[in-house]
């Protein structure tokens, strides 16, 4: 029985082997799915910490300690450190450093004294040595340059201790002077090394540029008479820590660390973001775990699909043999072998095949993808495939139910069992039913990839196969007959071979589904790669986004104008303070380099024109020469116990900063205020006059005419030019501005007299919901009326929601000289490379620097980003799967198609329209199939493609595109339709020749 | 007014031994030419000689004197067949079968619509004539097939067998229509093994023994 079930192999081995490799896909694609999901748990994980910031890949202990007021019982803080800091596989290094004064001539920046552990290896000696004794130091090689001191140089450094006066902080010595020799000059090769951790020992400093520490021996900074040290212990992660098969280890050992520093109190502090680091993995992972299933599944079913059609194929074409054996009254088992075993035995090879073929196919992809990170030696995938065979053997069985279980009278008849019986209607709306079931499933539940509805995009891509095949073959019929009723004899013949051959519909169906599912992969590849790039590109906001120490807005704008004065490539932005819950975040950024750095929402009007919007013309600030400043004025009304003193704000021109300048009381009568403001030594704005109480009192009234502001011009006293608070009026006066102050309810924050030199309401642009009541929070942080000038998609760096004014306007209108809210310098990719040391010229001190390319690669190597290759392998497995089927359907057509050419020819059919009834027959199935595949896969991703973690769990509140770009979807039905088209064009080749063979030409 | 003639031809199919030798018969224009003989005697192998399906060995296969070369050149030359095997295509309805032989053979698409159906009349198919092949009994498709050849209205009519399946009043209604092809002029060459039907032809050619010999000339 066997030899015969091998003939019946042999002779049609054709069939068995397309058969075959119908059920390798099948298994491959179920032992792809998680054999990925394993590769992309470590991809993810290993692409994480090779982008990881080195604050992610390390956890610093430090602690302040002075030895001269320590109790002599403490515990040494790096015994105690040493006890904290036992996870394994990380490296330790000790540091300590506190600030020296003597060779730098601006006591406002001491010198970093400091020690760390095997400096030297890390450091280029560029002249004299590295530290051998005490009494050593090295120099920074720029440091030495500007103080001129070399190898061998003798200097002598003091403990500096930090004096906090708020108008002018400095360092003052305070200790024993200590002599030191100058024993190299150093140069660092890799500011950014993990050796150097979070201590931004390379930090520019403000006109001095990047900051280079005094290295110091530990003998030489014990040795030293010094107060308060800030100790240091860094553990920087090995790959031992950070191996990707080990990370619940380091999270246990984070939190046992944590919880052993709450007990030790505030005095040791631990600093780590590695916790950031192994959330971001998991999320990546737990994104990876949603999206590799949508397509798993389906690529498993219309494998299954694909094998009960080949099967039913090759079934009818042996139904008279299988009446044969039917008829001879073998027993039932002797039957089902015969009727199935030529399937089976196929299909086992065929899943055998698989296991390795998956597994291999995977090793490829992630070999090819994720380098050598590898997918693990773990083959537990493999444990998917069974189900998978047996999936594949009951789909055959399936299929042959007719053949098994039909009496034999039933299978003796040479008429076709209709196809399109009620069995069929009723399998194909169980599937529409679950397909709309796993929709509704999805939709309420707020796209959650779980249960049925992970199984969403899967059923509908088969449900609305199975439909349109259904309305689709019928057209075709009626084009044939109408094609026949024309004479067209080649279309007719081809399109009638297309909707009457036996399963043409589920044939056709099988296509669709398997183009849709590519159709599907393409759509999530291409959304999530435009996401990631305005992730990277409108998430950060510009190229390149760096972070400044806070100074005054018009420092952080004059900085930028010193180092970019045509506004070329760099922009001044600061976040606007926000006062009231509900409000729009907002930055405030220089408009008129809007266009030419910030990196600007896709459907927006132009950024230039918003700039423009955003900064209309307006009346020139008052501005004043010279740091001595005077204000003439006569005082009247004011209420006895009740004084009021005047200031005023200034903002230097040149970058010296703002200043609120006291002015001294108010006096009746007309008086000249005058007083020295260093930082309008060359030249001033003027922000504003204010009048305050000097303590909490109510019912303050007063007149004050200002008759003369230092030179300025008395034609801008005119109250036109002026804006007053609600508790002020302002009118004119003979003798010039007239300020009538009746402040019933007190002066808590003084009143503010302004030069009405912005425009009111300031213009800002927004997206999202309105800003409510059309205000926002100005500098001062008192709510401004705004004019909403432009609705945008996304605020740069914002996002949805959030508002633009420009930073100048918005810096004019606040009077209480604050420094910026989280300033940055917003870079284009045209900014010079030497942009840090510009900058840091300029006196800004960079303290983060973010790029959208860094953003980029990490997106990248983020779970979503890894799994959707899944989705390509998917994609690129469906096709070959629709291709298998068509050649196995053509194989099992053959016999057949030839048949009826043949006898057509005989009957006059010439050779041109026979071949052209032969060409195109497959070829306008596929160009049919691959057409509708590309819209099932649309409509699919139309309905279910909003719930892809594309993004991650949590995505970042921007308008990412949620759909594939055009030319991506052409360019993949183009090529599937060229693949198949191939495929279609290969299975219609020979046919000729036999045709020709039956008729005798 | 066509003549088929088959000048001492040996047909033999793919090299193999010759089926027939020496043959030499003609088929003249208002006559019907029966071609008797047992079951492989050679019935199907001489009309596919003479609808230029087999090449002779020797000798020739003349459409007024044009020497037949492929079937392509037949149905040029009016040469119509009825294979004993229906020769309809499994994925046509019967009346596509012969709408698309007439379109083929030259017709239009209206001419062949008319022509169809007056086929599909005679032979009692109008009710089927939009089935599928595969839906039709036995019978039905060789009417379709006789249908088919006749809608042809070819100058030559191969008949292969055509009344095998058929009851005695069908049959008797098909050489009805193949005497009504031959008063039209066609010269109709009905291959059978029924001699009732031989009987009722103008000549009889016997084939027997690899030889062809005139029953009644």
């Amino acid at each position: 029985m066997i030899g015969l079930v091998l003939a019946m192999l042999w002779t049609r081995r054709g069939q068995s082997v397309t058969l075959g490799l119908l059920a390798l896909f099948a298994v491959a694609a179920a032992v792809a799915s998680p054999a990925y999901l394993i590769a992309t748990d470590r991809a993810v994980a290993a692409g994480q910490i090779a982008t990881a910031t080195p604050a992610e890949r390390g956890v610093v202990i430090t602690a302040n300690q002075d030895d001269r007021t320590v109790d002599p019982g403490t515990p040494d803080f790096s015994n105690v450190g040493a006890a904290l800091l036992n996870l394994p596989g990380f490296g330790y290094t000790y540091a300590a450093e506190f600030p020296a004064i003597g060779i730098e001539k601006d006591n406002l920046h001491p010198s970093r004294f400091t020690f760390r552990q095997g400096v030297c290896a890390h450091l280029r000696i560029v002249a004299g040595r590295c530290l051998a004794g005490e009494g050593e130091v090295l120099l920074g090689q720029a440091t030495a340059a500007r103080l001129h001191l070399t190898a061998g140089s003798a200097i002598t450094l003091t403990y500096g201790k930090f004096v906090d006066d708020p108008r002018d902080p400095y360092y003052t010595e305070d200790g024993e002077p200590k002599r030191l020799d100058v024993a190299g000059i150093y140069e660092v090769p890799e500011p950014g090394d993990i050796f150097w951790g979070t201590h931004g020992y390379w930090t520019a400093v403000p006109n001095r540029g990047p900051g280079e520490p005094v290295f110091a021996g530990a003998t030489t900074l014990k040795a030293f008479d010094h107060g308060r040290t800030e100790m240091s212990i860094d553990g920087t992660a090995g790959p031992r820590a950070l191996d990707i098969d080990h990370l619940d280890e380091l999270r246990a050992g984070l939190a046992k660390l944590n919880a052993s520093a709450a007990q030790l109190g505030p005095t040791i502090q631990i600093d780590t973001s590695m916790p950031y680091l192994l959330d971001r993995i998991e999320a990546g992972r737990s994104a990876a775990r949603v999206l590799i299933p949508v397509l798993g599944v389906p690529l498993v079913l219309l494998a299954c699909f694909s094998i009960f059609l080949a099967v039913s194929y090759g079934s009818q074409g042996r139904q008279p043999e299988l009446a044969l054996v039917a008829l001879r009254g073998t027993r039932w088992w002797t039957r089902w072998w015969l009727a199935t075993g030529e399937s089976l035995i196929a299909i086992l090879l065929g899943a055998v095949a698989g296991c390795l073929a998956g597994q291999l196919l995977v090793d490829a992809v992630t070999a090819a993808r994720f380098g050598g990170i590898g997918s693990g030696a773990d083959w537990s995938s493999l444990r998917y495939a069974p189900i998978a065979a047996l999936a594949a053997l009951a789909a055959a069985v399936l299929a042959q139910r007719r053949q098994l279980l039909s009496p034999v009278a039933t299978l003796l008849r040479r008429n076709p069992v209709a196809a399109n019986g009620p069995r069929a209607v009723a399998v194909e709306a169980v599937i529409v039913l679950l397909a709309v079931i796993s929709g509704v499933q999805l939709a309420l539940s707020d796209g959650e990839l779980t249960g049925i509805g992970r199984l969403a995009p899967a059923f509908i891509v088969l449900a609305v196969a199975l439909l349109a095949a259904r309305a689709l073959l019928p057209l075709i019929t009626g084009y044939a007959t109408r094609a026949l009723r024309g004479g067209r004899l080649g279309a007719a013949l081809a399109a009638f071979q297309l909707s009457r051959r036996p399963g043409a519909q589920r044939l056709f169906a099988l296509l669709v589904a398997t183009v849709a599912v590519a159709g599907y992969g393409v759509c999530a590849v291409d959304a999530a790669t435009r996401g990631r790039e305005m992730q990277a590109g409108l998430g950060v906001g510009a190229d390149r986004v760096l972070t400044v120490e806070p100074l005054f807005r018009s420092q952080l704008r004059n900085a930028v104008e010193q180092i970019d004065p045509h506004g070329e490539f760099a922009m001044a932005v600061a976040r606007m303070p926000s006062s009231t819950a509900g409000e729009p975040a907002a930055l405030a950024v220089d408009a008129t380099r809007l266009a030419a750095v910030a990196t600007w929402p896709g459907g927006a009007a132009p950024a230039a024109e918003v700039g423009t919007r955003l900064r209309p013309p307006t009346a020139a600030p008052i501005l004043l020469q010279g740091e001595d400043l005077s204000l003439t004025a006569t005082g009247s009304g004011m209420l006895p116990g009740r004084p009021l003193v005047v200031a005023l704000s200034v903002t230097s021109l040149t970058g010296l900063g703002d200043a609120v300048v006291q002015l001294g009381e108010l006096h009746v009568g007309r008086w000249t205020y005058q007083q020295r403001a260093p930082v309008c030594a060359q030249g001033c704005r003027l922000n504003g006059i204010q009048l305050n109480t000097t303590a909490t009192i109510v019912g303050v009234t007063a007149k004050m005419v200002v008759s003369a502001i230092g030179t300025v011009d008395p034609a801008l006293l005119d109250p036109a030019g002026w804006l007053a608070p609600a508790v002020a009026k302002i009118a004119a006066d003979p003798d010039g501005l007239l300020i009538d102050l009746d402040a019933a309810s007190g002066l808590p924050t003084g009143a503010w007299i302004r030069p009405a030199d912005t425009p009111s309401p300031l213009p800002a642009a927004y997206a999202g919901e309105a800003p409510i009541g059309n205000t926002l929070t100005d500098m001062d942080g008192a709510l401004m009326p705004v004019e909403l000038t432009d609705r945008l998609p996304a605020v740069p760096r914002l996002g949805q929601r959030g508002a633009l004014v420009d930073l100048e306007y918005a810096d004019r209108t606040a009077a209480t000289a604050a420094v910026a809210l989280e300033p940055q310098v917003w870079l284009n990719d045209r900014a010079p490379a030497d942009i840090l040391d510009r900058l840091g010229a300029a006196g800004l001190t960079v303290t983060g620097d973010n790029s959208s390319a860094a953003v980029r690669r990490q997106l990248d190597e983020q779970g979503p980003a890894l799994a959707l290759w899944f989705y390509l392998l998917a994609g690129a497995l469906s096709v070959l799967l629709g291709a298998g089927a068509l050649v196995l359907a053509a194989a099992v057509d053959r016999a057949r198609r030839v048949e009826d050419l043949a006898a057509l020819r005989t009957q006059g059919l010439r050779r041109r329209t026979a071949a052209r009834a032969t060409l195109w027959t497959y070829p306008v199935l596929v160009a049919f199939a691959s057409l509708v595949g590309v819209l099932t896969g649309l409509a699919t991703w139309a309905m279910t493609g909003w719930a892809l973690p594309l993004a991650g769990l949590n995505p970042p509140s921007l308008p990412l595109p949620g759909w594939p770009g055009v030319r991506s979807v052409a360019v993949t039905t183009l090529l599937v339709l060229i693949l198949l088209t191939i495929v279609a064009a290969g299975t219609g080749g020979d046919l000729h020749r036999r045709i020709d063979r039956g008729t005798g030409n | 007014m066509t003549t088929l003639t088959i000048d001492g031809a040996d047909l033999a199919w793919d090299g193999d031994r010759a089926v027939l030798t020496g043959v030499t018969v003609t088929a003249r224009p208002g006559e019907i030419l029966a071609v008797t003989g047992t079951s492989g005697a050679g019935k199907t192998t001489l009309l596919s000689a003479m609808a230029g399906l087999l090449r002779p060995a020797a000798g020739k296969v003349l459409v007024e004197d044009e020497a037949l070369t492929d079937r392509d050149h037949a149905v040029k030359l009016g040469v119509v067949l009825i294979p004993q095997d229906n020769g309809l295509a499994a994925i046509l309805t019967a009346a596509e079968n012969i709408s698309v032989a007439v379109i083929a053979t030259g017709g239009t698409p209206a001419e062949a619509r008319r022509r169809t159906a007056e086929a599909l009349e005679p032979l009692g198919l109008s009710g089927q004539a939009n089935q599928l092949i595969e839906e039709l009994s036995g019978g039905q498709q060789q009417r379709t097939a006789i249908a088919r050849g006749l809608a042809l209205r070819g100058d030559v009519l191969l008949a292969d067998e055509i009344t095998s399946e058929l009851d005695a009043a069908n049959r008797q209604r098909v050489i009805e229509l193949l005497r009504a092809e031959a008063t039209r002029g066609a010269a109709v060459v009905f291959a059978t093994h029924d001699p009732e039907a031989a009987a009722a032809c103008d000549r009889e050619l016997h084939l027997a023994d690899g030889e062809a010999i005139w029953a009644r000339p």
